[in-house]
């Protein structure tokens, strides 16, 4: 995607092209919701990257973002597809409660990282069971891994309505993690934190294994050729079921990390479907981890410029889902385009 | 066990299995031309919307069908034209959907009625039911007295099961799904097909989301469908899409979903009642999977 072969003319008129439809269409969109589309986009941009409280609150929103897209797009290097993102998350983030709020093994740092495994393994539990299903009886992870959603949120509202319930809140909420749990703020004001930091690396470390390490060539080989890839020796069922597993260790350190570093608790409705714009970021980031980070950067300003947008218009918030799905429209059929159709 | 409640569930059941069944039949036409489809969640929710909005403004339930139809068939359009002749990923174009009209109608609520996450309305018109009182016990409560949709989709059982297997077009279908070259060296454009296949899948799952929205609540709230689109998919996959055995499952799905109603206002945590459809829906494919895979082993 990078060469300078593929820019040639024809290439850099579709994308100028591809721009200009999904601004287009988001004006249209802001317009109908009942303001300029210039107006809108201002209010959009000043409210994410007007002043660097709102830049650090942005770059913030991207963490659960990045880990999400990135739960999906492992998974989908091997050819499986992991929508169950959701329920990973929330299992991964009630995990750090788990520890947080029980166990204290004197070391801060030490705390943390336990934490942030434990809603790794938790997210990877919930990730295994339809990656078996799959391997073994051929069943079908995009349903599953969807049902899995509504299983695990139904079961985390259970979990944080009855046995972990904070006894002295009036909310179903769990109690919040010991104060050796939380992963500081690194600026007064901003709930910006190391996180960010974390989840960054995460996306480096992938990039470093699909382009250089032997099991993200053998999870190429996987996605784009199982038949071959068998025949060529790798044990394509082992990196099915191992995409599976990393994609829910990120899903759940994404809840993991959100607990650490913002909410220090789960409560009703603690995830605003970041599981769902993670699977919309990495169909725009064609599962490429560097990709992700600029898709989720812009989906990330999206958001909290629509709440700006909210606040100072009658465009209501709701608008960024609908702003970031016809984008993924667009890209799609622009992709067609672009590198031609599969069959003729 | 009383004699009213099982009557209850048994009418329960009926109501929570007839949007499932119109998904999956609407589901399975596409699913024979070689489409699976993961848009009927969509499909559902943009009809159930709005159908509501129609049958607030017009005070007619009718219109309210036909307008969810309408809008769902527009979305199964966009989905058939991004699957079929762009040739894009049917499941990334489908989630890709389904977000779109989740947000989509989040969005339009707020401008059109400034609800946050739910509008009802006395003024919102429900579908009607076959009144018939004929003073029979078992004739009121088994056989009559259900949404006309009910009626109507057991008619497009049987409708459909003539249709793919019996006409020519059904014949395109399945060879559009089956043997996609074979079609083409007919002279049959193989989009057109589905297209065409998704136009009604369209349509049905308008119907579904009619029947949700206007019937079983009405009302819209946020995300109403509930994976039914998906619990609509795995009926479709367990019964290879054909129409009386997906005629069965929703029924059976539908007696979990009854059920799940029914264990909420019981003494176990109302959760657990909640997840009972996903486990099952899970549970039954499990079921279904070990089965071929046996038949598989001895075969």
């Amino acid at each position: 995607m990078f060469s300078v072969r593929a820019l040639s003319m024809r290439k850099i008129i579709l994308s100028l092209l591809l721009v200009t439809c999904i601004l287009s269409v988001w004006a249209l969109i802001i317009w109908f919701g009942g303001e300029s589309p210039v107006k809108g986009f201002l209010y959009i941009l000043d409210g994410s990257l007007g002043n660097h409280y709102q830049l650090l609150s942005t770059l913030n929103k991207m963490v659960p973002l990045i880990l999400a897209a990135a739960a999906v797009a492992v998974p989908a290097w091997t050819g499986m597809w992991n929508i169950g993102g959701e329920g990973q998350l929330l299992l991964g983030a009630f995990g750090a409660v788990l520890i947080g709020f029980s166990v204290d093994f004197g070391v801060g740092l030490v705390n943390i990282v336990v934490a942030l495994i434990v809603s790794a393994a938790f997210g990877m539990a919930w990730a295994a069971w339809p990656a078996v299903f799959k391997i073994k009886l051929r069943m079908d992870e995009v349903v599953t891994t969807l049902m899995g959603n509504y299983i695990a949120a139904q079961l985390i509202a259970y979990l944080i309505n009855k046995p972990f319930r904070d006894p002295r809140s009036p909310l179903a909420q769990t109690p919040y993690v010991k104060s050796s749990y939380v992963i500081p703020y690194l600026f007064e004001g901003s709930q910006f934190s190391a996180t960010f930091f974390v989840a960054v690396s995460v996306i480096i470390i992938l990039f470093v294994f699909r382009r250089r390490l032997l099991t993200g060539y053998e999870f190429e080989m996987t996605g784009s050729n199982a038949v071959f890839a068998e025949l060529s020796g790798i044990r394509v069922t082992k990196m099915k079921l191992l995409s599976m597993l990393i994609g829910g260790a990120l899903a759940g350190l994404a809840g993991g990390l959100l607990v650490l570093g913002m909410t220090q608790r789960v409560m009703q409705s603690f995830s605003p479907g970041y599981g769902f714009t993670g699977l919309l970021i990495c169909l725009l980031a064609f599962n490429e981890p560097l990709l992700i980070l600029g898709i989720a950067f812009l989906f990330s300003v999206l958001q909290t410029g629509s709440v700006n947008l909210q606040l100072f218009t009658s465009v209501p918030a709701e608008i960024s889902g609908v702003l970031q799905a016809i984008m993924v429209l667009f890209v799609a059929a622009f992709k067609t385009f672009m590198v031609g159709r599969r069959d003729g | 066990m009383d004699f009213e409640l099982i009557t209850t569930l048994f009418r329960t059941s009926i109501r929570m299995a007839t949007p499932i069944l119109l998904a999956s039949l609407g589901g399975a036409l596409t699913f024979h031309a070689g489409i699976i489809n993961v848009a009927m969640e969509g499909l559902m929710l943009i009809s159930a919307f709005f159908s509501v909005v129609f049958s607030f403004l017009t005070g007619s339930a009718l219109l309210g069908i036909v307008a969810g139809i309408i809008a769902s068939i527009l979305v199964s359009l966009l989905y058939s034209v991004f699957v079929s002749f762009l040739k894009a990923n049917n499941f990334a174009i489908g989630f890709a959907i389904n977000i779109l009209v989740s947000s989509l109608t989040l969005f339009l609520m707020r401008i059109m009625f400034q609800g946050k996450n739910a509008f009802n309305s006395p003024n919102i018109a429900s579908i009607m039911e076959l009144k018939i009182r004929t003073g029979n016990y078992f004739l009121d409560n088994y056989i009559f007295n259900f949404s006309i949709l009910t009626y109507l989709s057991i008619f497009i059982v049987f409708l459909l099961a003539f249709m793919v297997y019996k006409t020519s077009f059904g014949l395109r279908l399945r060879v559009c799904g089956e043997m996609p070259e074979a079609l083409k060296a007919a002279g049959i454009k193989v989009g057109f097909v589905q297209l065409w296949a998704s136009v009604l899948c369209g349509a049905l799952c308008g119907l579904a989301g009619a029947q949700l929205s206007l019937y079983n609540v009405r009302m819209f709230s946020r995300d109403m469908t509930g994976g039914r689109g998906f619990v609509a998919l795995a009926a479709i996959l367990i019964s290879g899409g054909k129409p009386k055995r997906i005629l069965f499952i929703s029924l059976l799905f539908g007696v979990f979903d009854a059920l799940s109603v029914k264990l909420q206002s019981e003494k176990i945590a109302p959760q657990f009642a909640l997840m009972l459809p996903y486990v099952m829906s899970v549970v039954v494919l499990l079921l279904f999977h070990m089965k071929s895979r046996r038949r598989l082993d001895s075969a």
